[in-house]
């Protein structure tokens, strides 16, 4: 394998090309990786916007019609619908885990089972989610590869 | 069929199934009983109040199994200490098999393994759910490093 | 839904098998053996029952008899195998009946727990007075009521097969639950 890394300072993206043979699934896993790496999305805080890269977000979840992105220390009003959120980041970490959530799966420290096949998860932040049972068997799914 | 009235046939359901289960599971266990101690068998009267404690039972099971909140291990402590209670309760107050003053022997056996099967149920009970969320954990694991 | 329908009837069959095997209609007056033969009691009934009594197991029995003429009840002896009773201040409740015959119904609870076959005496007298006194004697012998105290093995036997059939219910139930939810989800 080869790896060619080009620094042009004044490119206008960051363009990540991956040349192979066959997609197979090492190759899936660094395409996801990198998408959830440098994928951004604009969030809105006090009237303010944000960069946020997809990487620092532990869940988004929706409100009242508005759907909200979580960080380590703040809260940001994306302007996606959750079901957009949860397509565009079918190939990445996130994964919906109840009617109003979508969570990162990088973020979750620990997990365990609780009566009626739900899951909890407790992020990295001590934060707990519960994953409801009608999403638990896909999230079981995703770990598994 | 619309959402609201499959969730009712689907509750409907579900308490059936625990009212036969706990009817056929006294049923069988003092028709033994019966069988073994006196050489007799159960009358229409006993069916008849298993049916009826079956019946009260079950709604209480049902409310169990409402509660989201518990562990695992507590939903399955309860039940089978309902359970364990039913069988008990009858076996005095119906049949008369369990007395203090007479058949004292069976009453205090029966108290006795019922208490040590609960002991062998949390055992494991715990080490089976130790070894389903190691599991998890561990695909968790794998998962993050995979990404990284 | 179809699942959850097939084991409900699956179940309701096995349950239908079971109450056909232990239904059992009460049976009473196939026991009793006179030991003398009187002319005078006519269509004799007992009927034994267990009842519990501040905390007590005792028996309550009732015994129904028919007679040509109106007789008055003294005494009634219990006996069984190492133990006498006699019960006493018990006034059966009589009527007469269309055929002229006068019917009596005697309802009593006996004190002690019972084994073995059990001897009813009842003295009675045609009059008031008492003038002469007369028995009627009757035994039932392996009724319901009658128990044997089991052995301490037994005990544990049945206490372990006790145990065991609590703990396969509440796996039963737990595991029904759980695949009502999956159901539904799938």
């Amino acid at each position: 394998m080869k790896l060619q890394i080009d620094e042009i300072p004044n490119l206008e993206e960051t363009e990540i090309i991956i040349r192979c043979r066959e997609v197979d699934d090492r190759i899936n896993r660094i395409g996801n990786y990198i998408r959830t790496s440098y994928i951004t999305i604009n969030g809105k805080d006090n009237g303010e916007s944000y960069v946020l890269y997809l990487d620092d977000i532990y869940y988004f979840e929706a409100v009242d019609n508005k759907v909200f992105a979580y960080d380590e220390h703040k809260v940001y009003e994306v302007s996606y619908k959750l079901q957009e959120l949860a397509d565009l980041l079918r190939k990445t970490s996130f994964i919906q885990v109840a009617r109003t959530v979508i969570l990162n799966i990088n973020k979750i420290e620990k997990v365990s089972t609780l009566v009626n096949g739900r899951i909890s998860a407790v992020l990295i932040n001590k934060e707990k989610m519960i994953i409801t049972r009608a999403y638990a068997h896909a999230f079981k799914q995703k770990l598994n590869g | 069929m619309s959402n609201k009235k499959f969730n009712i046939l689907k509750f409907i359901a579900n308490y059936l199934i625990i009212l036969i289960s706990i009817f056929a599971l006294i049923t069988i266990i003092f028709a033994g009983l019966l069988e073994f101690i006196n050489r007799s068998v159960l009358s229409g009267k006993d069916l008849l109040i298993f049916f009826i404690v079956s019946a009260v039972a079950s709604i209480l099971f049902s409310i169990v199994f409402k509660l989201n909140n518990i562990s695992i291990v507590l939903q399955a402590i309860i039940i089978y200490f309902l359970l364990s209670l039913i069988v008990v309760l009858v076996g005095y107050y119906v049949l008369y098999i369990y007395d203090i003053g007479h058949n004292y022997k069976l009453f205090i056996s029966t108290i006795i393994f019922i208490i040590v099967g609960l002991v062998f149920l949390i055992l494991f009970l715990i080490i089976k759910l130790r070894k389903v969320n190691k599991s998890l954990n561990e695909n968790l694991k794998n998962f993050k490093e995979r990404d990284h | 839904m179809k699942k959850i329908s097939k084991k409900i009837i699956i179940l309701v069959i096995i349950l239908l098998m079971f109450m056909g095997i232990n239904y059992v209609i009460m049976d009473t007056n196939h026991n009793v053996v006179l030991a003398n033969e009187s002319v005078e009691f006519e269509n004799f009934d007992y009927e034994i029952e267990k009842i519990r009594q501040d905390g007590d197991l005792k028996i309550n029995i009732i015994l129904s008899w028919d007679t040509k003429e109106e007789i008055f009840i003294n005494h009634i002896f219990i006996t069984v195998p190492n133990q006498e009773e006699e019960v006493t201040n018990i006034k059966p409740e009589s009527n007469l009946k269309n055929n002229n015959m006068y019917h009596y119904n005697l309802n009593f609870t006996v004190q002690n727990w019972q084994i073995g076959t059990m001897k009813i005496d009842i003295a009675y007298s045609n009059n008031l007075a008492n003038t002469s006194e007369e028995h009627y004697i009757f035994y039932i012998a392996e009724g319901k009521y009658l128990e044997e105290e089991i052995s301490w093995g037994n005990a544990i036997f049945l206490a372990i097969i006790t145990t065991f059939c609590i703990a396969i219910g509440t796996f039963i139930i737990i595991e029904n639950n759980k695949k009502s939810y999956l159901d539904n989800i799938n």
